[in-house]
């Protein structure tokens, strides 16, 4: 260490730490390096790693979400039933009180009525029906009692502070217009709206009722004693048998489950289920299944009766989502009768239900030749 | 690196599930049998089911008087003509209908597939028909395995490209 030469290099480093620049040029020199360093930074690379993350991000949410859309449609709609559960709301909307006219666009909340807890999962008759493990069932109808409980005290709540809205509303309301649409926006837990359209249809040129939600469509046109006498002739019944059919209240309906535009779910209805409210009486429709006994007492020819029975919308029916059916609904009343109509069916999981008010038979009318 | 090359393939074999799921011919709960049916057409040529054995088979219950029934019919006839080099084919069977009737009809609607006569039900008695109309899938084997009720669109491609992928399914099984 203390030889000659370490002496020199020792001196050497010391001179060579006397070419060091001054620490205010060291300064600028960094600066103006880190201003170039800016100004060329790397244009985007695909193949780095930035975007990894984000992606990647993304295709976690995607994944979720299409994961649980498949085991929603697994419960709702595969086999055509849906999945035992409990009605934590049935719906009922009370007649109103006002006429077709008087309710033009006044927008209505329906009556909600609590319906007592019950299991519900009427299969279709022909249809096999899908079967749950009991274990399964049990647990699953508990968790979704207890489910239905709490939402059900929410909804109380919400829905107490919407009718309180709505009728402020209605008091407000002076006059209406030509518009005929009741809406039920508040009936039901879902928030699409349902709507009860009168009208005149577009084909018949006779009124129709419809109901239509986010998932189901119904829509019943009055049929004409006429065309039902004429229709059933046609068909070899004998003007006596075409006559009772004619004079029952006869409405062509079509029924569609349209879920298919929005969340697809499978529909199972039984028209045995149905209310038909005359004269503050409740009763039910005359299905194909009470034509066929009344017609085999009445010895109707086989061919006639096969007409008369796939000319009625079936008694119990499933829909697949964009499924539908064009069928007669038969009431069981005089002509011009008034009624309203309780419908129920399957949907998503739970019972639902809606009364159309004031719907009308069609009168008997019989039209005169015109005067020359 | 790893978590991200399992996210992609995750997302891949999602997507294909997703894809394979949208069907547009609702599958029948629990495929089953179809009837075995032998009825006459509107000429009185005899067709028996079990004779499109190998074929998949497009099985429509109609009658003239059903409106849906009449709206789909000129589109299932597009189809017939569409599918006829795929082992496909469309029988339509009119429920308690004559022939006079049928024949009519016809010549409102052209129809170029053959229209059997179920004149007393009994054939859409051996099915779980509830309302006309009603369409079943059967595959080559003879099962029931799609339903649709109401019209359909059924010269629509994506639903032509259905029947082909079942067909050709069919075919490449052992």
């Amino acid at each position: 260490m203390n030889t000659p030469e370490d002496k020199q290099l020792s001196s050497l480093y010391k001179q060579a730490e006397q070419d060091v620049p001054a620490p205010h040029i060291d300064d600028a020199i960094l600066s103006a390096a880190k201003r170039e360093t800016k100004k060329f930074s790397l244009p985007f690379n695909p193949f780095s790693n930035d975007w990894h993350i984000p992606v990647s991000l993304a295709a976690v949410l995607v994944l979720s979400f299409g994961i649980v859309s498949l085991m929603e449609n697994d419960l709702t709609s595969v086999d055509g039933v849906p999945p035992l559960s409990v009605s934590e709301t049935e719906l009922f909307q009370a007649p109103l009180e006002t006429t077709a006219e008087e309710a033009n666009s006044i927008s209505t909340p329906s009556t909600l009525t609590k319906a007592p807890m019950k299991t519900h999962a009427k299969p279709s008759l022909r249809q096999p029906a899908a079967k749950r493990p009991l274990a399964l069932e049990k647990e699953t109808t508990n968790i979704e009692m207890k489910e239905g409980l709490l939402s059900l005290r929410n909804r109380e709540i919400k829905r107490d502070e919407q009718l309180a809205r709505k009728k402020k509303q209605q008091s407000q309301k002076t006059s209406t217009d030509n518009s005929d649409r009741i809406s039920l926006a508040a009936a039901m837990p879902l928030s699409a709206p349902q709507t009860i359209t009168i009208g005149t249809d577009e084909q018949a040129m006779l009124p129709y009722w419809q109901y239509k939600d986010e998932g189901m469509s119904i829509r019943l046109v009055q049929r004409l004693p006429d065309q039902t006498r004429g229709y059933f002739v046609a068909r070899g019944f004998s003007t006596e048998h075409a006559e009772l059919i004619a004079q029952s209240c006869v409405f062509q309906t079509v029924f569609k489950n349209i879920s298919d535009q929005g969340k697809p779910s499978a529909i199972v209805y039984n028209m045995e289920n149905w209310i038909v409210t005359h004269n503050g009486k409740a009763g039910g429709m005359k299905t194909r299944e009470k034509w066929a006994e009344q017609w085999q007492k009445l010895n109707v020819a086989p061919p006639a009766k096969l007409a008369f029975e796939w000319g009625l919308l079936p008694t119990t029916q499933d829909y697949q989502p964009s499924d539908y059916n064009w069928g007669m609904a038969i009431f069981d009343l005089a002509p011009a009768s008034s009624f309203s109509l309780k419908l129920t069916w399957q949907q998503y999981g739970e019972q639902r239900s809606v009364t159309i008010p004031n719907m009308q038979c069609s009168a008997d009318i019989h039209a005169d030749p015109e005067a020359p | 690196m790893k978590l991200i090359h399992r996210l992609w393939l995750l997302l891949i074999l999602q997507t294909s599930l997703l894809m394979a799921g949208q069907t547009s011919f609702p599958p029948v709960a629990k495929p089953f049998a179809a009837y075995d049916f032998n009825v006459k057409d509107i000429d009185g040529t005899q067709y028996r089911l079990s004779d499109y054995r190998g074929k998949v088979v497009v099985l429509n219950f109609w009658a003239t008087w059903c409106p849906p029934c009449r709206e789909e019919m000129p589109a299932m006839n597009r189809a017939h003509h569409k599918l006829q080099n795929d082992n496909v084919v469309i029988l339509a069977i009119n429920v308690g209908e004559d022939e006079d009737t049928i024949f009519e009809f016809t010549g409102n609607y052209p129809v170029d597939f053959p229209l059997l006569m179920d004149r007393d039900g009994k054939v859409i008695k051996r099915y779980p028909v509830m309302g006309l109309p009603t369409t079943y899938i059967i595959s080559p084997t003879g099962m029931v395995t799609h339903r649709t009720v109401g019209g359909r669109a059924w010269d629509d491609d994506n639903l032509l490209n259905e029947l082909r992928l079942m067909s050709k399914k069919a075919k490449t099984r052992p």
